[in-house]
């Protein structure tokens, strides 16, 4: 699979928690009509893998239900080349969590 | 958010249905952030709705991306179809594409003009509650400085009360001078506009009274002069030689002021002259009416008080935006045209896409006989409607975005330059043009397609016949096309005459032949005497240029405002027109202008020190003293000195055709230093054009510094004094052209599409001994007739909107028999010229072969 710029990008906001579509589009600024097919597109190669919310949970928060993406062990190796072939886009995000944050 | 969850459902169509519910739902919670995010923004809801519809709209890359993936199409295939099937049709796709982009694009750019010029809320928080309190007789004389206190003391009426004067300023010591617009404010100022910089700090009452020069920069400078930098605040820049510290850049948004545009924001010191124009802000709870009222008795109560006499009224005008009433009727009039042309786009898109729907009823039928569900032929209409709506709407912003900088160019520069908000290409309303592009595409190419899902499949492959309520409805859509180009042409003839004769009008001069050169003052920083010098070594150098015959200086022209006029024979008489030009002029300015002169004598030099002698133009002279010579008389205007009259000129129009300022001139000697900042009109030998480069090459050989306000030929200048007439004239031109072109296509379309399906019978009509010219005027008769359909339908309107051209024609009667004469004539004409193919295939009709096809 090409490593291009989005794609890197998108894998850093994985790397620092950013785990919903929207929430990639926003703190990247990447078009969503660009982000989705990329999240799709690392998901079939098995870098990410998805999961969705307790559809109970939002209900009670009354809004639809979401869409988690997590990078594998594969997608963390990847983010990694990512981050060597464009050094400029984890300046983006500032320093890197290890660990994907507990989902709040 | 149900409109962009429509385009989300719509677009889910060409996911692959094992994925479609859940890649909704992942698209529904993405739009349902998005818009939690704007609305917490402080966006309004319509301009919420529309970024949501637009977020939605992106979901058509990611939805044909998961089709593509999917591989080869399965059962359905229905975009590889559809794509399949509109590449086949490449003069029907690109007809839908060309149609619908056209009319989008152009409605776009018209819409977002009269969005930003007159529909869009002034960008500053509760515009309504801005006032001017001012002397009634306009917003720009104001109130008296010692009155300012007064006003700002009704605390109960205003929340504050802030006087403002414009100025321009003189940037140095960044490269070439430069000469931009500021206004002189009261702190305070800001928080009455409601708007704060988004960099440093507003003025503060300090500002005004301490050694230390300050300024604000506008968003425009800030960008121009200083690159967007950052750390501009605090530094020192030169303003008419004077160090400022910049202390703040005030937001994008406020590129206007009610004063005019604004670049750069000064504190008031102490009021400058014995007049100031205000800005106040109404106390929320003061209807202005009755805001309106009060002021009134409040100010007759202070100057009685005061004993004044003769302080005239007092007013609150509401902030508007500077516009003329030409300008806002002339948009209006656009938005109309347009809204028109893309009317038609529609009802032609919708004959084609029916068009086309009729003649795949069979294909419709074998789909359906071999095992298609109604769901996949509803489908592949829907598909192939959204591909080509989707093709138009690219093809339309890209039209928009053209559209939108030539109208720039055409319109009068000051309308755009006086804008209060930023004209760009407005997202609300392209989504608005789009959705109803989208709509049509679906709602017409799904009537066929409904019906052949419905249809058995008894006779499929046999050609067929449309149906009666299909022919109709298409019947329909051609009237309505002819009826709405023959208004658009009717309107295009009208404001083509119009235009014709402004330009046509005799001004008294020749503009032909010259070029008018405004610079930026720079005395301020040079003084007067350098000034003078400058400006006679540049007259004596463009002088010497090749290809000029004569030079001339003529200063500001300034105005009596509200006169009034006696002559020696006659006691004060008020003029109708409230304005005077009054000009003043060198000696050679009537010979270099081609002014010729009816009585009397031009100025001489000596005519400077001689007192009051004045030259007036034929109009003012008529009036003063009608059919009786005026050389030699004398005139006044109230209380002021005698003039005596020395020369008659022809009339003269200097300020455009359409007379703004009345058509009275008086005309006043002037010395070269009086006239060092005036405006330099060149007379060329040849065509004027051919002199703006020299001229610009010798203003800089002169003084380097020196910056050029403006160098126009006298034509140019005219034009920009006709420009609102010149725009609707152009526009509706070209908007005429589409439309004819749009319905001739239609009936076109229509008719050989009839010919088309009558083949057979055509065929056999001839083989039973019809003869050809029967056949032919069968065509003909069909064509026409809907043609003259169209034509009286649109006379209709064309009465209609009679009633509103009047205020936007000049010398030009709204139902202008000869045009309306040409429009229907040309509209005909061209219906015919499009009956010729199909009468001819009609004509050409082979029994034998209409045989051998059944």
């Amino acid at each position: 699979m090409r490593l291009t710029l989005p794609t890197a990008t998108v894998l850093e906001a994985l790397v620092h928690g950013h785990g919903y579509g929207f929430e990639v589009v926003e703190v990247t600024g990447i078009r969503a009509g660009t982000v989705y097919p990329v999240l799709r597109r690392l998901e079939e190669h098995g870098y990410v893998r998805s999961s969705w919310e307790d559809p109970e949970r939002a209900r009670r928060e009354g809004r639809p239900s979401r869409r988690n993406y997590e990078l594998t062990s594969e997608g963390r190796r990847l983010a990694v080349e990512a981050a060597e072939r464009y050094p400029g886009v984890g300046r983006m995000f500032g320093p890197r969590s290890l660990e994907r944050p507990a989902d709040a | 958010m149900t409109g962009a969850r429509f385009v989300v459902r719509l677009v889910s169509i060409l996911v692959p249905s094992d994925r479609r519910e859940r890649w909704v739902d992942e698209w529904v919670a993405e739009l349902h952030h998005y818009e939690v995010h704007l609305k917490g923004g402080g966006r309004s809801a319509s301009s919420t709705a529309a970024r949501v519809c637009l977020r939605a709209i992106e979901s058509v890359g990611d939805a044909a991306w998961l089709r593509w993936r999917q591989g080869p199409p399965g059962s359905t295939g229905l975009v590889r179809h559809s794509l399949v099937g509109l590449v086949r049709r490449p003069s029907f796709t690109l007809s839908v594409i060309a149609t619908l982009g056209l009319g989008l694009g152009a409605s776009t750019a018209i819409f977002t003009l009269a969005d930003a010029l007159l529909l869009r809320p002034l960008p500053f928080p509760e515009p309504e509650r801005l006032v001017v309190v001012s002397d009634a007789r306009s917003p720009n004389r104001g109130v008296d400085a010692e009155s300012l206190d007064f006003w700002r003391e009704q605390d109960r009426l205003f929340l504050d009360v802030r006087a403002r004067v414009g100025t321009s300023v003189v940037l140095t010591g960044a490269g070439q001078a430069r000469s931009y617009r500021a206004e002189s404010v009261e702190p305070g100022f800001l928080d009455v506009l409601g708007v704060r910089p988004i960099l440093g700090r507003p003025f503060t009452a300090d500002d005004a009274a301490g050694e230390a020069r300050v300024v604000l920069l506008a968003d425009e400078v800030w960008r121009e002069a200083f690159a967007r930098d950052r750390d501009v605040v605090g530094r020192s820049i030169e303003l008419n030689g004077e160090a400022h510290t910049v202390i703040g850049v005030l937001p994008p948004g406020v590129r206007r002021m009610p004063g005019g545009l604004v670049h750069l924001l000064l504190p008031m010191r102490e009021p400058p002259f014995a007049r100031l124009t205000t800005l106040a802000r109404l106390h929320p709870d003061i209807p202005i009416d009755v805001a309106q009222q009060r002021v009134r008795e409040l100010w007759t109560g202070w100057s009685e008080e005061r004993g004044l006499t003769d302080s005239g009224q007092v007013t609150l005008f509401s902030l508007d935006r500077g516009q003329g009433s030409e300008t806002r009727n002339g948009l209006l009039a656009l938005a109309a045209a347009v809204a028109c042309l893309f009317l038609t786009a529609c009802a032609n898109a919708a004959g084609l896409l029916l068009l086309r729907g009729a003649t795949r009823t069979p294909e419709f039928q074998l789909r359906a006989a071999i095992g298609a569900s109604r769901y996949s032929l509803v489908g592949l209409v829907l598909v192939e409607s959204l591909i080509l709506a989707m093709a138009a709407g690219a093809f339309g912003l890209l039209v928009a975005w053209w559209s939108v900088r030539g109208l720039l160019g055409l319109m009068p520069s000051t309308v755009v330059r006086f804008s209060y908000n930023p004209i760009s290409i407005d997202e609300r309303v392209f989504a608005f043009g789009f959705a109803l592009t989208v709509l049509t595409g679906l709602a017409f190419g799904l009537v066929p397609a409904m019906r052949a899902g419905r249809a058995v499949a008894a006779r499929a492959g046999r050609t067929v016949t449309a149906s009666g309520s299909d022919v109709r409805l298409r019947a329909m859509l051609q009237v309505t096309q002819v009826a709405l180009a023959m208004l658009l042409l009717v309107g295009a003839g009208l404001f083509g005459r119009s235009f014709e004769r402004l330009m046509d009008d005799d001004p008294g001069y020749d503009p032909a032949s010259l070029v008018a050169l405004e610079l930026t003052s720079l005395e301020r920083l040079r003084g007067q005497e350098r000034t003078t010098a400058a400006a006679q070594a540049l007259d004596e150098r463009l002088r010497g240029l090749p290809g000029v015959a004569g030079v001339t200086r003529s200063g500001g022209t300034g105005f009596l405002f509200d006169y009034t006029l006696e002559t020696e024979e006659r006691p004060a008489w008020d003029p109708p027109t409230i304005y005077m030009p009054h000009q003043y002029v060198d000696t050679a300015f009537f010979n270099t202008m081609g002014i010729a002169l009816r009585a009397g004598r031009g100025f001489v030099a000596s005519d400077v020190d001689n007192g009051a002698l004045v030259i007036i133009d034929e109009d003012l002279a008529d009036a003063l003293w009608p059919n009786e010579p005026a050389v030699g008389r004398r005139f006044r205007t109230r209380d002021d000195e005698w003039l005596t009259v020395i020369g008659v000129t022809e009339n003269v129009k200097l300020d455009g055709p359409i007379e703004p300022f009345g058509p009275y001139y008086i005309f006043y000697p002037a010395s070269p230093e009086e006239l060092r900042n005036g405006t330099v009109a060149i007379r060329s030998v040849g065509d004027p054009r051919d002199l703006t480069r020299p001229i610009r090459a010798t203003v800089s050989e002169v003084d380097p510094d020196q910056p050029i306000r403006s160098l126009l030929t006298g034509t140019e200048v005219t034009r920009e004094t006709v420009a609102d007439t010149r725009l609707l004239a152009v526009i509706t031109r070209y908007l005429a052209v589409a439309g004819l072109l749009l319905a001739v296509v239609g009936v076109y379309g229509f008719v050989s599409f009839s010919v088309a399906q009558r083949h057979r019978e055509i065929g056999i009509r001839v083989a039973l001994g019809a003869d050809i010219p029967r056949v032919v005027g069968a065509v003909f008769r069909s064509g026409l007739g809907l043609g003259m359909v169209g034509v009286a339908t649109g006379l209709v309107g064309v009465f209609a909107a009679s009633r509103f051209l009047p205020v936007l024609l000049y010398e030009t009667q709204p139902l202008d028999p000869l045009v309306i004469a040409f429009a229907a004539t040309a509209l005909l004409v061209a219906c015919a010229g499009a009956l010729l193919g199909p009468a001819h295939r009609a004509a050409s009709a082979d029994p034998a072969d209409t045989l051998r096809s059944e």
